[in-house]
């Protein structure tokens, strides 16, 4: 579970920057407008929070259950189903509340 | 003129005001570990019940599972013939078709997380103890806040001692999170008084040294 929690983090983290830095690619072109960046930008965000909530919700209960670390499985099984987990995050408490 | 805690949210506040009173301290503390208890206990079990309800049947009623293989739930049913087996549709497939029930997800999960309260606060409470006693040896010892900043060495030795620490917590809450979750599953029933969980192959939980389990 500590090597899945690690690998969860390097997985977010290299995602979000790829998505980024992939999202930011309009602005380093010459020319472009600052509307075209925000919106790649936030485009990248929500392309790095889809994968991040699809390739990480179901790990820990597929590492307890099946053990073993598949993350093809964990984003198998959140498929169909990525609106309704945020809507299962929102009515857990939080610890930042 | 500003308000001088703003940068504290509403419940920093309240902590700052229950802890100056030294007679509210350990009620602040112990409404503080029931409160990591839900959390954990609500969080692994929506989890838990989200993959069972994507993953196939439901085993919360099942005995505690002995053996060493994968969980029954996830073992895909024996094909009869192996040469059609290319061309048969895999247990997976239909798995992944499924609609998580926000409603029974969330329901089961309060559920788990207060009729088993005193289970989950058997599995987690040495785990969550020793993190907070990691948590707060930095500034027992005072690598927290390095006294000589143009102490490169000093520096450097604290910040990796912080690490080792953080690193520390975090293996503690995988363990809690093993231990819930496996409770959640059904892969473990019955209530704890200590439980002490260790990583096993493949990182996951295979073997626990349980003194009164």
């Amino acid at each position: 579970m500590f090597a899945a929690i690690v690998i969860c983090g390097l997985i977010t983290v290299s995602v979000l920057m790829f998505c980024l830095l992939v999202a930011t690619i309009p602005t380093r072109v010459a020319g472009a407008p600052d509307l075209l960046g925000a919106v790649a930008a936030l485009a990248g965000l929500c392309a790095a929070v889809w994968i991040t909530l699809r390739l990480v919700f179901f790990v820990p209960p597929v590492v307890v259950a099946e053990e073993r670390i598949d993350l093809p499985r964990a984003w198998m099984l959140s498929r169909q189903n990525f609106w309704r987990i945020p809507r299962l995050c929102s009515r857990q408490p939080s610890p930042f509340c | 003129m500003p308000w001088p805690h703003a940068h504290m949210g509403t419940r920093e506040i309240l902590r700052m005001f229950a802890m100056q009173s030294s007679a509210f301290a350990p009620l602040v503390l112990a409404v503080e570990f029931v409160e990591r208890v839900v959390i954990l206990g609500v969080a692994n079990g929506a989890v838990a019940s989200a993959y069972l309800a994507v993953a196939g049947e439901r085993r919360r009623s099942s005995p505690p599972r002995r053996d060493r293989g994968p969980s029954p739930a996830l073992v895909p049913a024996p094909e009869p013939d192996k040469s059609r087996a290319a061309n048969l549709p895999r247990p997976v497939s239909k798995a992944h078709m499924t609609r998580i029930s926000v409603a029974e997800t969330i329901r089961f999960a309060y559920t788990f997380a207060f009729g088993q309260i005193g289970a989950i606060i058997g599995l987690v409470w040495l785990p969550l103890l020793i993190a907070a006693l990691l948590q707060f040896l930095p500034y027992a010892i005072g690598t927290a806040y390095p006294p000589d900043a143009s102490n490169a060495a000093g520096a450097t030795g604290a910040a990796l001692l912080n690490l080792a620490f953080v690193a520390a917590t975090l293996v503690l809450y995988a363990m809690n999170c093993v231990s819930v979750t496996r409770q959640a599953l059904g892969l473990r029933q019955g209530a704890a008084t200590v439980h002490f969980p260790s990583a096993g192959r493949n990182g996951a939980c295979s073997r626990r040294s349980s003194f009164a389990d």
